[in-house]
């Protein structure tokens, strides 16, 4: 039976507020199932507030402490209006009051975000939205990896790892690691792929995109980087 | 000779104080550009004043007819001030317009007020684009004039919402102060639009309701109980159009996520800004300006008139955005002010 079953308005609840076990003795008495479920407290009470420090202090995060909570650019956000649980103007109100139980629920979800600089050009503020949020996304890859989508995930590194690498981006570069990472490495052989690939190759962007080379010294550069990275 | 004051703008702090300085004793020359008397409360032809529901009409009555019936105040309308100079703390000031004259006073108060902040600078409300999107002011002048109709298509609106803090707060416009009279304004006029619609949806857009003080019940708690307005905690992020009806985009933030709803007629409470000839009064007299482009009060903890130019005092909304019932005691202040800078110069 599923979890809660027998709570009435069981949909204003998430699964983590419940506690139900299968087999339960207590004091010599069984009381599996459905008359052990019981729920977790919803009364907050350990702000924890280590993650708006980082944020704060961060370069892309720095203006964090300008927001007043308006709403306008949550008005405004793409994402917002397609995907209810994606707020930036809440995921700042959950740094700044320590909740991060409620941002590491949505730890996967802050990666939706397309960069399109709405909600900072909205603003009233002059919050730069787009980078806190960036800021609050790195925060969470830092502190629970494992609760980003793999999908995400694997995007994020592919990203990290080709700019490291090669000094620049390069799409057929990206999207074979990309493919190769999430376990997709036959779909770079599919036909569409094939005469995408021709097709490249005889307007020249393969070579060009290829051969184009790093950036002069690149790897002193990446060395600075990696290790301002550690 | 006699002392003479000269008081430039003839709003409610301006009238005041040329009446209160003429009975402390001063001969009164009182300036104002426009030819009416009044200022803002003329100009959008209040009827009902926050927070009393008092008449705007009887206010004015009451002071214009105590400046005209004074024969030691001289009122010229329809004339500005062209030049200042000063020597030996007596300005000489040369007038324009109607009433083309040189003036030498010993002390004088800037009570030259606000504007309205011009939503059409701000893109995101569709103010001049949207014909049901009106301001605070045009609302008062629709007050006067007739019954609240859309302007679109002259139909009752079912609808009508209030969207706060328009060329305020909003470091984008670069007004990053509260104007401190909308929200109670707003809230007095939805109470009043209750009258007139008994069934329309009113709705606030707020992003803090700032009806200070003795305002708290009687405007902002009365606007709910007894008029039924709504209050929405999200500041609007922009203003479209759809079937002809303005569309509202913002954040519900109390219950979270975005939202999209239209409206008969859109009331954008339109904060204040220094006016013109409050800066150009104090660049004339040289005072200077405080970081948000009022004139700067020098002392307001000893006397909230005082500027950092001896013998220049200000009151009203010159200072910074004020109601009626504050712009009309700094009229008061100011005088005394002026009192007390004067007697130690001279015997009256
Ligand atoms: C929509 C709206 C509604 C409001 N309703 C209320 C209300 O119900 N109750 C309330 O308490 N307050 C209300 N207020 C605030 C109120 O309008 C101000 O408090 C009041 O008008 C300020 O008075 P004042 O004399 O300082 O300035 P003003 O009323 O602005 O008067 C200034 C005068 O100076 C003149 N002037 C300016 N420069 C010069 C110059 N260089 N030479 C000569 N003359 C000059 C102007 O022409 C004007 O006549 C409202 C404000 C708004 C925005
Ligand atoms: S628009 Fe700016 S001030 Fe308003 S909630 Fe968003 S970040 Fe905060
Ligand atoms: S940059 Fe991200 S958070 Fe900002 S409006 Fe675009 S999608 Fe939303
Ligand atoms: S008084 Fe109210 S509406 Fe006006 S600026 Fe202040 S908070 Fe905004």
């Amino acid at each position: 039976m599923a979890k809660g079953s027998g709570i009435i308005e069981r949909s204003l609840l998430t699964d983590d507020q419940i506690m139900e076990y299968e087999n339960l003795v207590m004091d010599g008495i069984d009381i599996s199932g459905r008359w052990n479920t019981m729920l977790k407290t919803r009364v907050h009470s350990r702000p924890e507030l280590d993650s708006w420090d980082e944020i704060r202090q961060s370069f892309i995060g720095a203006s964090i402490d300008n927001c007043i909570q308006c709403g306008m650019c949550t008005a405004g956000c793409t994402v917002a209006h397609e995907i209810p649980e994606f707020n930036p103007r809440q995921f700042i109100y959950w740094v700044r009051t320590g909740r991060q139980d409620e941002l590491i629920k949505n730890a996967d979800v802050i990666w939706r975000c397309v960069g399109c600089y709405i909600c900072t050009n909205h603003c009233p503020k002059e919050v730069n939205t787009a980078e806190v949020i960036e800021s609050i996304g790195q925060w969470l890859h830092r502190t629970v990896p494992e609760k980003m989508d793999q999908a995400f995930k694997a995007n994020h590194e592919t990203y990290r790892h080709q700019l490291f690498t090669y000094g620049r981006l390069s799409l057929p570069r990206l999207q074979a690691e990309f493919l190769s990472r999430t376990g997709r490495r036959q779909e770079l052989f599919t036909s569409e792929m094939r005469k995408t690939a021709m097709k490249m190759l005889k307007d020249g962007r393969v070579m060009r995109t290829l051969f184009i080379g790093k950036p002069r010294r690149w790897s002193r550069s990446a060395m600075f980087l990696t290790h301002q990275q550690a | 000779m006699s002392t003479s004051v000269m008081v430039i703008g003839a709003g409610p702090a301006g009238l005041q104080a040329a009446s209160t300085l003429s009975h402390l004793g001063f001969d009164v020359t009182l300036v104002e550009q426009q030819d009416y008397l009044g200022g803002a409360v003329a100009r959008h032809q209040y009827q009902v004043l926050m927070p009393d529901f008092s008449s705007g009409p009887e206010l004015l009555s009451r002071l214009i007819e105590r400046v005209d019936n004074d024969s030691h105040i001289t009122v010229y309308t329809g004339t500005q001030v062209e030049e200042v100079s000063e020597s030996h703390d007596i300005f000489t000031i040369k007038l324009s317009g109607a009433n083309q004259k040189t003036l030498q006073s010993q002390a004088v108060v800037l009570a030259t007020g606000f504007d309205h902040f011009n939503p059409a600078r701000d893109g995101k409300y569709g103010y001049g684009l949207f014909p049901d999107v009106i301001t605070g002011a045009e609302l008062e002048e629709m007050f006067a004039k007739g019954p609240i109709r859309r302007p679109s298509n002259g139909e009752i609106p079912q609808s009508v919402a209030f969207i706060y803090c328009v060329g305020s707060r909003d470091r984008q416009v670069g007004n990053t102060y509260c104007s401190r009279v909308c929200c109670a304004v707003s809230a007095k006029q939805a109470i009043e639009l209750r009258e007139q619609l008994p069934k329309a949806r009113i709705s606030m857009f707020y992003m803090d309701v700032r009806t200070y003080g003795l305002w708290e019940d009687t405007l902002y708690w009365r606007s709910q109980e007894e008029a039924g307005v709504v209050y929405v905690k999200g500041r609007i992020a922009e203003v479209t159009e759809q079937h002809g009806r303005p569309v509202l985009k913002g954040e519900d933030t109390l219950v979270r996520g975005p939202f999209e709803w239209p409206f008969d007629l859109v009331v954008l409470a339109a904060g204040m800004e220094p006016s013109g000839g409050t800066r150009e009064m104090a660049d004339k007299f040289q005072v200077s300006l405080e970081s948000h482009g009022f004139i700067k009060q020098a002392g307001a903890i000893h006397n909230a008139s005082l500027t950092d130019h001896p013998g220049v005092f200000v009151a009203g909304a010159a200072s910074g955005p004020k109601a009626i019932e504050d712009s009309i005691s700094e009229g008061d202040v100011a005088s005394l002010a002026v009192f007390e800078y004067l007697k130690a110069k001279v015997t009256l």
